[in-house]
């Protein structure tokens, strides 16, 4: 990391947005085929997870793993928690005006729909990480994200856990000086990865892509999690 | 004498229609602003700019009540993320509409001094190069 130029914000995130880049680039040419032993970290001692049906969303083997934040709920939480659960998860940061409240409403309504369909919320369960840790304390973080969702939890990192799970979900996240009297924003990606019951990676939802594309992963990825049960 | 006279009228006749036609030719229309939560320090607005005249305009910039200071925005798509970057100025135009949308130009709203709630509404001010002021109102709304 050069550390001899000056904005720092920038530079702290450069390296990150490079590999970020070559690492979206490859995820769009290389995708969704489960790579052998290149899959999650994390894989549960108690057995390897079953493979997905063939008719099913591929498991998403370039990224994702197992990661342990501190919660708005208390104490700290991993994604091998929610073993079972159907795992939405966002990352942004709370001053971002446009993109990451349209993301985190989409959400809301994705969840809001899920249970007008009668799924079973308790097994559904959305999570944003900040990437800006030095604005976003979890009190404020909880505020805010109970408006979208009550069911939301929000996780911050220090500096250096937000960078490591950042690089193994290849969130690609710089801070830059965009003129602006509101001080740093961020340049970032806007994907919501769907988790499996398993913690794997099965789908990227866009900004572009339809909230029924949510709902439908959800649902799918639930079903397949009652027949390994 | 009659030249002077002449010269002052045909300035007149060019210069006044101009002058009173200039505001109605920009009109705001589909104007909001995005509903947050209390605790959230900034927000964006949105609106359509119509340039109606013949002449080409430019947005300077904009105030919204409640909000510390307002600038103009422009979400970039780079491909895999978006990025933020500070406007001076929007151009309109003539006969042309500008968009102020979600993930592209918005004015951003900096320092909320009090919680933007759905279903109200918010005072704005746009400064425009030639059209000056224009009031307009703006929803308060969930995007």
């Amino acid at each position: 990391m050069p550390e001899n130029v000056p904005p720092r914000h920038t530079l702290r995130h450069v390296a990150l947005v490079l590999v970020g880049i070559v690492a979206l680039s490859l995820l769009m040419w290389a995708p969704l085929s489960p790579a052998p032993g290149d899959g999650p970290q994390d894989a549960p001692a108690a057995g390897l997870p079953p493979p997905p049906p063939a008719n099913s969303l591929p498991v998403v083997a370039a990224l994702g793993g197992d990661f342990r934040l501190p919660s708005t709920r208390g104490g700290e939480l991993a994604l091998a928690d929610l073993r079972g659960k159907v795992v939405l998860l966002n990352f942004g940061f709370t001053q971002c005006p446009d993109v990451c409240p349209m993301v985190l409403t989409r959400l809301g309504n994705v969840l809001r729909e899920l249970e007008k369909q009668g799924i079973d919320m308790a097994r559904v369960q959305p999570l944003f990480v900040t990437f800006d840790p030095e604005r976003d304390s979890l009190a404020h973080l909880g505020e805010y994200l109970a408006y979208f969702h009550p069911s939301l939890v929000g996780l911050r990192g220090d500096d250096a856990q937000t960078r490591d799970v950042a690089r193994q979900y290849k969130v690609v996240y710089v801070a830059q000086d965009a003129g602006s009297e509101a001080g740093y924003v961020f340049q970032h990606s806007d994907f919501i990865y769907v988790i499996d019951t398993w913690g794997r990676v099965r789908l990227l939802v866009g900004g572009k892509d339809p909230d029924v594309a949510l709902v439908e992963a959800v649902k799918r990825l639930l079903s397949e999690g009652d027949r390994e049960r | 004498m009659k030249r002077i006279r002449m010269f002052l009228f045909f300035l007149l006749a060019v210069l006044l229609p101009g002058t009173v036609l200039a505001a109605p030719d920009i009109r705001v229309v589909d104007g909001w602003v995005r509903a947050m939560p209390p605790v959230a320090k900034n927000s964006a607005g949105y609106l359509v700019i119509e340039n109606h005249g013949e002449h080409d305009d430019v947005l300077l910039g904009a105030s919204v009540d409640g909000a510390r200071l307002t600038e103009l925005h422009e979400m970039v798509s780079t491909g895999a993320t978006m990025a933020m970057r500070r406007r001076q100025d929007v151009a309109v135009a003539a006969g042309s509409s500008v968009v102020l949308a979600p993930g592209g130009l918005h004015l951003m709203l900096i320092g909320l001094q009090r919680p933007l709630v759905a279903g109200e509404q918010r005072e704005a001010v746009l400064r425009f190069r030639d059209a000056g002021e224009q009031r307009v109102i703006l929803d308060v709304r969930a995007p």
